[in-house]
Order: C-alpha cells, then sequence, then structure tokens
C-alpha cells in the first residue's frame, strides 16, 4: 500500500531582488522566482526508509515541509497517508512526526520532563502510556537518567534524543527527518541511527530522511531518492544504486615501507595517500590482476578491498 | 462539525491552555533573579508615576472631568491592562513573530492541534501577574483606598469588567494581525515594536479628554483607547451611551473574524526559514 504518492510536484519561491536601488528596494522590492522542486513523482511504500539525497539547496528539505503539510507546492498533488498535508486535518498530523536537527521544539528553560508533558497533553494518547514508552525510548537512547535536567544544560546530542523521543513517542506511522545527526559526535550518530533502524523495523514506521552524512543514509535507509536542481536523478535502492556503480573496485593498502610513487602508480589509479597508506581505484575486470600484482610486488602489510564509496557514487550523480 | 467533534475540540483547547499555563509558569520562574529586576522596574515606574499624579492634583482639583480619586481609578484601569497585555498577548504574538523567522514555528505546526489556538495562548504568564502587578500595584491600591469617595454602581462595575474583556481581545487581535505581517516579509522586528506602543499607550489621556468629534465619529474603536479609557469612562458612570458600547462588541468581534481570515493567508504565505 502507498503511505505516499506525490505527483509533478513543483515549488517555486519569489525571492526579492536586490538590484533596484535602495529606495526602489525599499519601498516597491522586486522579485525573482526560482524553481526549487520541478515536476517531481514518486511513491512511498508503508514501513519504507527512504533517504532524499541531494547537494545544498537541491530542494529535498523543500519537499520534505511540503510532505509534511508546513509550505504549499505551487503545482501538483500530495497524498500523505490518504490526506492532503496542506489541510492539517488532526488525523494527519497524529500520524506523522518531524525532527529536523537544528530547530528546537524543547523549551531551553525548562526540564526533559516538564517538556515532555506539554507535548503529551498534545496527543490523544494516554498519559500512562506515553510516559512508559517515553522511558523505554530514553533507556534505549542512553539519557534516562536526564529527565530533570534543563534542556540548555544538555549537549546537542542529549538535546537531540529528547527531540526525538518528544516526536515519536506517540508512535507515528511516518516519521520525517531532517540532517537528525548534524553537529553530533560519532557516538551519539552511531546511537540514533541504530534507534532509527530499530524502530523502523519493529514499529514498521516508515522514514524519510534527509542528511548529508552518507552513513545515516547507509545504516537508515534501504531506498534511496537523489535530488539536484529540484529533479530527480536517481530512485531506487541503496543495492541497485551501488550495483551501477559496481565497475569499479578500491584497495586500501598499508605498505611496510616507502615506495616510489611512479611505481605505485603502474597497480592503479592512486585516489588517496597518507604516509604508508595509499588507496587504489581499479576496474571491476582486473581486480584479480592488479590484487595477485599488489601482494608480489610491493611489501604489503595489509590490505583491504571495498566497494565504490557512497560519496562518490552521490558526488558523481550530482554532477550529472 | 457532530457533538463529539466539538466536544473533542473543547477538550483538547481546554488542555492546551492548562498545559501552557504550567509550561509559561515553569518558564517564568526558572531565573528567580530575572523576576527580581522586572518587580524592581514596574515598582519603580508605578511610584514615580503616582508622584506624578498626585503633583499634578496638588494644584489642581480635575483634569478632562477626572478627580484625583476618579484618576488613580482610570490609572488602576491601565496598570491592570498593562499587565494583562504583557502577560498574554505580547509574549504570544512576539513568540509568533520570531517563530516565523527562525523558523521554529514548524516544529509545531505539524503538531495534531489547533494551532491559532495555541500560538494564542502558548504563554499565559500568570508569574508576571502574581510577582509584578499584585506588589507594583500596592501603593495605588492604598492611595485609592485612603482617598476613596465614589460609588460605582453593580451595572456600571459590570460595563467596566466587559469593556476591559473586549479591550483586551481587539488589542490582542490587533497586535496579532500586525506580527502576522512577518509571514509576508520574513522579520517582524518592526511589528514588534508597533504592537509594544499599542501595549503601552494606555496610560495618558481619560475618554473625556478627547475632542468631542473625536470621540463621536467612532474613533474610540481604535485598540489603544477602549480598552482604559472608555472602560474607566463606563465603569465611573461618565458614559452610559450604548451605541458605543455596540460598537466595541461589534468592532471585537470583528477583529476576532479577522485574525482568523488572515491567520489562514499567512499559512498560505509561510514559507518556513530555511534549516
Amino acid at each position: 500500500m502507498e503511505t505516499i504518492e506525490v505527483t509533478n510536484l513543483t515549488k517555486v519561491y519569489k525571492v526579492a531582488k536586490r538590484d533596484g536601488g535602495f529606495i526602489k528596494n525599499l519601498f516597491i522590492p522586486s522579485y525573482r522566482e526560482v524553481l526549487a522542486v520541478d515536476k517531481i513523482n514518486f511513491s512511498i511504500k508503508a514501513g519504507e526508509s527512504v533517504a532524499f539525497l541531494g547537494p545544498n539547496g537541491a530542494g529535498k528539505t523543500t519537499t520534505l515541509k511540503m510532505l509534511t503539510g508546513l509550505i504549499y507546492p505551487t503545482a501538483g498533488d500530495i497524498s500523505v497517508l490518504g490526506f492532503t498535508p496542506t489541510d492539517r486535518k488532526r488525523e494527519f498530523l497524529s500520524d506523522i512526526a518531524l525532527v529536523m536537527g537544528n530547530k528546537n521544539s524543547l523549551s531551553w528553560d525548562l526540564t526533559a520532563k516538564q517538556n515532555l508533558s506539554l507535548f503529551i497533553s498534545m496527543y490523544k494518547t494516554s498519559e500512562g502510556t506515553s510516559w512508559k514508552i517515553i522511558r523505554e525510548m530514553a533507556e534505549m537512547l542512553e539519557v534516562n537518567s536526564l529527565f530533570d535536567t534543563q534542556i540548555r544544560k544538555m549537549s546537542l546530542g542529549q538535546r537531540l534524543k529528547f527531540e526525538l523521543i518528544a516526536a515519536i513517542f506517540h508512535k507515528p506511522a511516518i516519521l520525517f527527518l531532517d540532517e537528525p545527526t548534524i553537529g553530533l559526535d560519532i557516538i551519539s550518530k552511531r546511537k540514533i541511527r541504530q534507534f532509527l533502524r530499530h524502530i523502523n523495523e519493529t514499529e514498521k514506521t516508515t522514514i524519510i530522511l534527509t542528511s548529508h552524512e552518507m552513513a545515516d543514509i547507509e545504516r537508515v535507509c534501504d531506498r534511496v531518492i537523489v535530488i539536484n536542481q529540484g529533479k530527480i536523478v536517481f530512485d531506487g535502492s541503496m543495492t541497485l544504486l551501488t550495483n551501477k556503480y559496481k565497475d569499479k573496485k578500491y584497495f586500501d593498502v598499508i605498505l611496510k615501507k616507502r615506495v616510489d610513487k611512479d611505481k605505485l602508480e603502474r597497480f592503479g589509479k592512486i585516489v588517496y595517500s597518507h604516509n604508508l597508506s595509499y588507496t587504489f581505484e581499479v576496474s571491476r575486470e582486473k581486480q584479480g590482476e592488479a590484487i595477485s600484482k599488489i601482494i608480489s610486488k610491493l611489501p604489503v602489510e595489509d590490505i583491504d578491498i571495498k566497494p565504490t564509496p557512497l560519496d562518490e557514487i552521490i558526488e558523481d550523480l550530482f554532477s550529472r | 462539525m457532530n457533538l463529539s467533534e466539538f466536544k473533542e475540540g473543547v477538550f483538547i483547547r481546554w488542555k492546551i491552555v492548562k498545559a501552557n499555563t504550567m509550561y509559561s509558569l515553569q518558564e517564568s520562574v526558572a531565573y528567580t533573579a530575572n523576576n527580581w529586576g522586572s518587580l524592581a522596574s514596574t515598582f519603580i515606574f508605578m511610584v514615580t508615576f503616582l508622584i506624578f499624579v498626585t503633583a499634578i492634583y496638588g494644584n489642581v482639583k480635575s483634569i478632562a472631568g477626572y478627580s484625583y480619586s476618579e484618576m488613580l481609578v482610570f490609572v488602576f484601569i491601565a496598570q491592570v491592562n498593562y499587565y494583562l497585555t504583557w502577560g498574554f498577548s505580547l509574549p504570544n504574538v512576539v513568540k509568533l513573530g520570531r517563530g516565523v523567522k527562525t523558523g521554529e514555528l514548524d516544529m509545531y505546526l505539524t503538531k495534531p492541534i489547533p494551532h491559532l489556538w495555541f500560538v494564542t495562548f502558548r504563554k499565559i504568564d500568570l508569574a508576571l501577574l502574581f510577582s509584578n502587578a499584585f506588589p507594583s500595584l500596592i501603593p495605588l491600591i492604598y492611595l485609592l483606598i485612603k482617598n476613596y469617595n465614589l460609588q460605582i454602581g453593580f451595572g456600571n462595575f459590570i460595563l467596566g469588567v466587559t469593556m476591559i474583556i473586549f479591550g483586551q481581545i481587539f488589542l490582542h487581535c490587533f497586535q496579532f494581525i500586525l506580527l502576522l505581517g512577518a509571514f509576508w516579509s520574513g522579520e517582524a522586528r518592526g511589528f514588534e515594536l508597533l504592537a509594544y506602543q499599542l501595549g503601552n499607550y494606555n496610560e495618558p489621556i481619560p475618554f473625556e479628554g478627547y475632542p468631542a468629534n473625536f470621540r463621536n465619529w467612532g474613533f474610540v474603536i481604535l485598540p489603544v483607547i477602549f480598552h482604559t479609557a472608555l472602560t474607566a469612562s463606563y465603569l465611573l458612570g461618565k458614559t452610559a451611551n450604548l451605541s458605543l458600547f455596540l460598537l466595541v462588541l461589534g468592532a471585537t468581534i470583528i477583529a476576532l473574524l479577522v485574525k482568523n481570515f488572515v491567520w489562514k493567508l499567512a499559512l498560505r504565505q509561510y514559507s518556513s526559514a530555511s534549516s
């Protein structure tokens, strides 16, 4: 069953132009139109976990905001859980959640517990059930000792974990996340990714995520929609995306001693080097030959074979 | 809308007011030193203003037909309106304007709540009323009791209280609509200043102090005039004109309808600050 269906979705922003001189700009500003999303089509099934990928200004957050009903599309149709998002029906809003990595919904002056009490009052779920779920989530995210701490005294990671709890304790059918791990340390990022994967698998929550962190996408999502300049340039599973780039392999090699660069370049294109570590790019059909040559002719300490990194795949898609 | 939907709508609104009142109280008392600072500021203002009024009435018997004790009643109403505006309308409209600019509003527009109701009653600053209003009104209440020589009828009292309620609703709608400008311009500081100015303009002139033409032409419906000047006039029995009352009632209903209408327009205009 399709949870989200988007047809010919278009968004044009009007942006003030600053080219008419000070007085004119002050009283009669002129505008130019910026096409942020350009007639995109996609559908998402219940329980899917989908990443929107794209460079800054590609239109991914605008798409997310249209899906949640925050902004009106200029043209096209959106159906989310059978609702038109901009109608902002209570039933629709009760079944979605939005978390934005760089926007706060929690008051800085209050404790986590006080903040969560306010959010509980917004939903139909009983207070007892809500607190039970909140405590379970807090335990999983390792913030259960911080209920009585003021939000402003928490670290960014702790705050974001409570933002996540406040957004999803009512068990929404769809969770929208806009850069949920921005600015976090590795441990917090990992914890949040595991948590998102867990709720996707156990609660069958549909996850729609935008992020510049490739690891977020690899760990949390099964499907990727790449948006560039307002258009979809790729829509498919993570496996399909990586398979498209299967013709290249990467060898991470650590040498025992220094070897001339000229000599090393005979084994493949060097895409990275630092001290005695090198990464070689080799075509798939030549990988067997290349690996035997590297092992037999170079003083190899360690070697690791990798597929094309997701960053590079995305960079290639962005440049199209 | 059927009865159960209506009941549910009332229930969620009641829950929001209750939760926001508690939330605002907790927020306001989170910084006790700050509360002492604002109490000192309002107390100093009240004392200096009373010295000013007392000094003037030392030389004249009445201003615009108001005796000293009537003027104290007028000042009392002005102060009550001031605290009501500062404790309820202004914090909410300012929060709304800033929320539009920062995109913080996103986080509430995606919650299953009546959004206009929520942004209207997001902050209900009872702490301000208890910690600032009551202590700073003590000198005024003392002078009122000491110099009280008025007879206020029950009907006048009811009219006066009704005027305060209408006045607060009208002023709030006016300030709210002003701040909705942020949805178009993306910035609300200028509108904020105007809203502050309107909220503060309630002390200087009793209703009878305005030129007769000004009163008769309906300028009374300017929000800054009727919530204090007309209230005092009705309360003290200086105005018995029911057509003015009906004008105010009509203006309040229209203000509520316009607020609702412009809010819907503003939401269509919302571009949500980029993240």
